[in-house]
């Protein structure tokens, strides 16, 4: 009568609830998810217009979806023999992309697997401990693989190689006291950026330019005090963004190069955490409330524009182009295509997903 | 469930029965000497009042009842598979709350499964018996106000909720519950000698049963229970039909179940307007008579082709509601007043009685049923207080299977360490062989710390152990996999722990041997055996445990392998 099928079902349920996103890079269109909660949720990433992959909830599991026609249609793509109740991130540039599936139980190692495009061939690999709870704790240069573990590691692994190597970002391979590295990205391939969490809940931004050999800390001009996490940078055009969640609000840096300097631009009132995303000319927000305000700027750090609302709370938006945007919202059963016609309207039009995307994960049971 | 784990089961619960039957038989003996001792045995009749005739067909039902429920629970297969098989099914579907509530009693019944069915065996014969005493004195109503709390214990905790929460639950298989109306039987016995007298009492044991028509007729014609489709009643008798009734009994049910899905709708009909006439009649109490016979038959009818008599099966705890609701029915008959029948006014021990001396055989009965009652569950109760032993494990997975000795089969793989491991190596020492994934996050790392445990609870024997686990994941097989998850679940402090790897063809292989076989579903985990092979210092095989990786029974299991080791050492 072990309880433990009861928690997967209760951690999909509120997973759809909580807005915790994404956003990946590809096609000169970057994205970013939201928060470092511990919840795992739905995931889009796309690597060109069309094409992309998802970590989506299916019963008591999560499983990895792609598609080539912007989830017109969609293939089932998960990595076999292991186990995915705890969730899945998803990182992907190019041609490769990699899982990482979330410790569940006594599984307290994270297996990541990387596949050369299709996802029909897993290659695996084993991290030495978990994987850090952030959509983004695994990032994807163009050569290879990184990975945040949650006690703060960061580890790299080449695209030509299973083994994975400490990356010495603190100055030493472990975090000082007080530090959470909590994600990394690679908006434009070559450049990573570290987010964490230092010291009374401030964040830390920490960039690479070599892929992770030596690291340079960024000083965000963060006005006031309270607890503010370092969603994850992306890239629109050539400003790079760092947006930061504080209290009831998001704060967006912006910087001409990822080393700064940067600047703040207007706060955005935000009651919960907003899902970030780029594309090339543009900065996307969602940001929950009834449902999700999608906001948009051409001038990051400059004035937003309001675009309407999209409907159930949107967990990712990973923007393909300036005016065309895949999201996961609260209905597991399909994609949100969210476009902006023009400069003061969003649309939305719901791409359902086939039925056995809910069910191949298996029934939720008690035992 | 493992019909090993009922054989040893059933054997340690009848030794537990027995013992505890002697000591009660002892002790009713010195109590009963003591009580005739003390007041004296009753020259003459003590003052008596003519019981009515429907209560006493009631209080004797009853007590019948009860007697035969606890002799079910006593059913061989019980201790091992009451949880399992009658509880866990409906309670995977059950609301939240109801899982809390039941779910905590159910690990306790898998921990301690022979106290746990002792205990409720002797709680029901108690219950029966005192009833079947009788009297209507302040002890004789205790008894019936425990069985009414001990009756709606049963119907939350054994029957959930008679089953109410099940979108599919129907008259016909038992809803609203047979331990509900043992409440209704209880409380209307403890109605006073008037509300017999008057008819009162037998127009409430009408209305009882009337109401359960009148919900089954509800819950027959809810279209989401599917009763309406030609696949909803035919589920039911079917089922009925293959539930272990005697082949003369289920005959007809198969009939009726071929027949039904061509007139679902009308057979359906039918059953809600009987039901939905005969339960308003009864509640009204239009012609009670007629309505009592109709009711009857009905109750009949849904006994036999939905409940099959409810005992059949070997793990039936009662009759169900169809016997219970024509013995109610029976004792609302506008029987004559019985002139001649009397029951003694108060339980033979009470103290009204007792001042008039008392009758050795009814105070016999009274203490041997109080002794059943109380006396009893205590002793047994008292195996629930403590860890689970070897006893809970057995039930779960069937205990330890000796097997006639066969070489082990040889091969050779890669451990944690990067060295081969080789099964002919662990010669000279006990080796216990398992097939784990190292990606598994439930029963692989509880198989290996059970195992781990087992072995290190032999103290400085724990050396003359092995223990073999082979990696069967397909995908996650390489060397520094099965290092990982050693590190990670604390195993490399265990010097005979091997955990090791190889090709898909070398692991294939080992599987073969031994007859086993992974599945790769399309999303999730590995299915892997877990069967526990324990090989001799010779080489040969000696027993196999089909280790559930239950987490509710570790140490239950713990013990249990370490019992076998020690057997071999």
């Amino acid at each position: 009568m072990s309880p433990a099928p009861r928690r997967a079902v209760g951690a999909a349920a509120a997973v759809l609830t909580l807005a915790v996103a994404v956003a990946a890079a590809g096609c000169g269109a970057t994205s970013a998810p939201s928060v470092a909660g511990t919840a795992p949720a739905a995931h889009i990433v796309m690597t060109d217009a069309r094409t992309g992959f998802a970590v989506w909830p299916s019963g008591v599991r999560w499983v990895v979806l792609a598609t080539s026609d912007g989830w017109r249609t969609v293939q089932n793509r998960t990595p076999v023999a292991v186990p995915t109740d705890g969730g899945l991130v998803m990182a992907a540039r190019g041609q490769q992309v990699a899982v990482g599936v979330l410790p569940y139980q006594q599984l307290t190692v994270s297996p990541v697997l990387r596949s050369a495009g299709t996802g029909r061939v897993w290659a695996p690999s084993q991290l030495p401990s978990a994987l850090a709870p952030t959509p983004w704790s695994l990032g994807r240069s163009e050569r290879a693989t990184y990975a945040v573990l949650a006690d703060g590691r960061v580890l790299a692994s080449s695209d030509v190689s299973a083994e994975w190597l400490p990356l010495k970002v603190f100055g030493t391979s472990t975090p000082g006291a007080g530090t959470r590295a909590t994600g990394l990205v690679f908006p434009d391939g070559r450049t990573g950026l570290l987010t964490a969490t230092g010291p009374s809940d401030r964040p830390v931004l920490l960039t690479t330019a070599d892929e992770g050999v030596t690291w340079k800390g960024v000083d965000l001009p963060l006005a006031g005090s309270g607890t503010a996490v370092a969603l994850p940078p992306c890239l629109a055009g050539s400003t790079w963004v760092a947006p930061v969640a504080v209290d009831g609000r998001l704060a967006v840096f912006t910087a001409p190069t990822a080393s700064g300097p940067w600047t703040a631009g207007p706060d955005l009132a935000s009651p919960g955490t907003p899902v970030v995303g780029c594309s090339a000319h543009r900065l996307w927000v969602a940001v929950p409330g009834s449902g999700s305000d999608v906001l948009a700027t051409a001038d990051p750090g400059g004035a937003w524009t309001m675009r309407g609302s999209v409907g159930q709370h949107i967990s990712s938006l990973a923007p393909v182009s300036d005016t065309e945007a895949f999201a996961a919202d609260a209905d597991p059963s399909r994609v949100v295509r969210v476009a902006l016609p023009s400069a003061t309207t969003a649309t939305t039009e719901p791409l359902p997903l086939p039925d056995w995307v809910a069910t191949v994960g298996g029934a939720p049971m008690r035992n | 469930m493992a019909p090993g784990g009922n054989t040893a089961l059933a054997g340690a619960l009848y030794s537990a029965l027995l013992w505890q039957l002697a000591l009660l038989v002892a002790v009713s003996a010195v109590v009963t000497s003591v009580v005739l001792l003390r007041r004296g045995v009753q020259r003459s009749s003590a003052p008596t009042v003519p019981e009515p005739r429907g209560r006493r067909v009631l209080r004797i039902s009853l007590g019948a009842l009860w007697v035969f429920d606890g002799l079910l629970q006593a059913q061989p297969a019980m201790p091992a598979s009451f949880v399992p098989e009658t509880i866990a099914p409906s309670l995977s579907s059950a609301p939240d709350w109801l899982f809390a509530v039941v779910d905590p009693l159910g690990r306790l019944w898998l921990q301690h499964p022979v106290a746990a069915d002792a205990v409720t065996v002797w709680v029901q014969v108690g219950l029966g018996i005192a009833i079947l005493v009788g009297g209507t004195g302040r002890l004789a109503r205790s008894v019936l106000l425990a069985s009414a709390a001990w009756a709606a214990f049963v119907w939350v905790v054994g029957e959930l909720v008679g089953g109410l929460t099940d979108p599919q639950a129907s008259w016909l298989t038992g809803a609203p519950g047979a331990a509900l109306l043992y409440v209704v039987a209880s409380l209307i016995l403890l109605l006073p000698a008037q509300a017999w007298d008057g008819g009162a009492a037998g127009r409430w044991a009408r209305r009882a049963v009337g109401a359960t028509f009148v919900l089954g007729a509800l819950l027959q014609a809810l279209p989401r229970a599917g009763f309406w489709t030609p696949t909803g009643l035919f589920d039911v008798l079917s089922s009925t039909a293959a539930g272990g009734v005697p082949a003369p009994a289920a005959a007809p049910i198969q009939a009726a179940a071929t027949a039904v899905p061509m007139h679902a709708g009308l057979a359906n009909a039918v059953l809600v307007t009987v039901l939905a006439v005969v339960g308003t009649g009864l509640v009204l109490g239009v012609l009670p008579r007629a309505m009592t016979v109709a009711g009857i038959l009905t109750c009949l009818f849904g006994w036999w082709f939905g409940q099959g008599f409810g005992v059949f099966g070997g793990t039936g705890t009662d009759p169900n509601t169809g016997l219970v609701s024509i013995l109610l029915l029976l004792s609302g008959w506008p029987w004559p007043q019985a002139a001649t029948t009397v029951v003694p006014d108060q339980m033979p021990i009470d103290r009204e009685a007792a001042r008039a001396g008392v009758r050795p055989r009814q105070t016999s009965a009274a203490v041997l049923a109080l002794g059943c009652l109380v006396l009893l569950p205590i002793v047994a109760g008292i195996g629930l207080l403590g860890p689970a032993t070897a006893q809970a494990a057995v039930g779960d997975s069937g205990g330890v299977v000796e097997v006639a000795p066969t070489p082990a089969p040889d091969f050779v793989l890669t451990g944690q360490d990067g060295r081969p491991v080789a099964m002919r190596d662990q010669r000279g020492r006990l080796t216990l062989v398992v097939f784990l994934d190292p990606e598994c996050f439930d029963s692989c790392p509880l198989m290996a710390n059970q195992l781990a445990s087992a072995v290190q609870a032999l103290g400085p024997d724990a050396d003359a152990v092995s223990i073999l686990a082979v990696d069967v994941n397909p995908v996650f097989n390489t060397v520094a996999d099965v290092a990982t998850f050693t590190r990670e679940h604390g195993l490399e402090r265990l010097p005979g722990w091997h955990f090791a790897t190889g090709s898909t063809a070398q692991v294939g292989a080992v599987l073969a041997a031994f007859g086993e076989g992974v599945s790769v579903p399309d999303v999730g985990m590995i299915g892997h055996p877990q069967t526990v092979y324990l090989f001799g210092r010779d080489g040969s095989e000696l027993s196999v445990l089909n280790d559930t990786a239950n987490d509710d029974l570790t140490e239950s299991y713990v013990a249990l392998i370490t019992g076998e080791l020690r057997a071999h050492l």
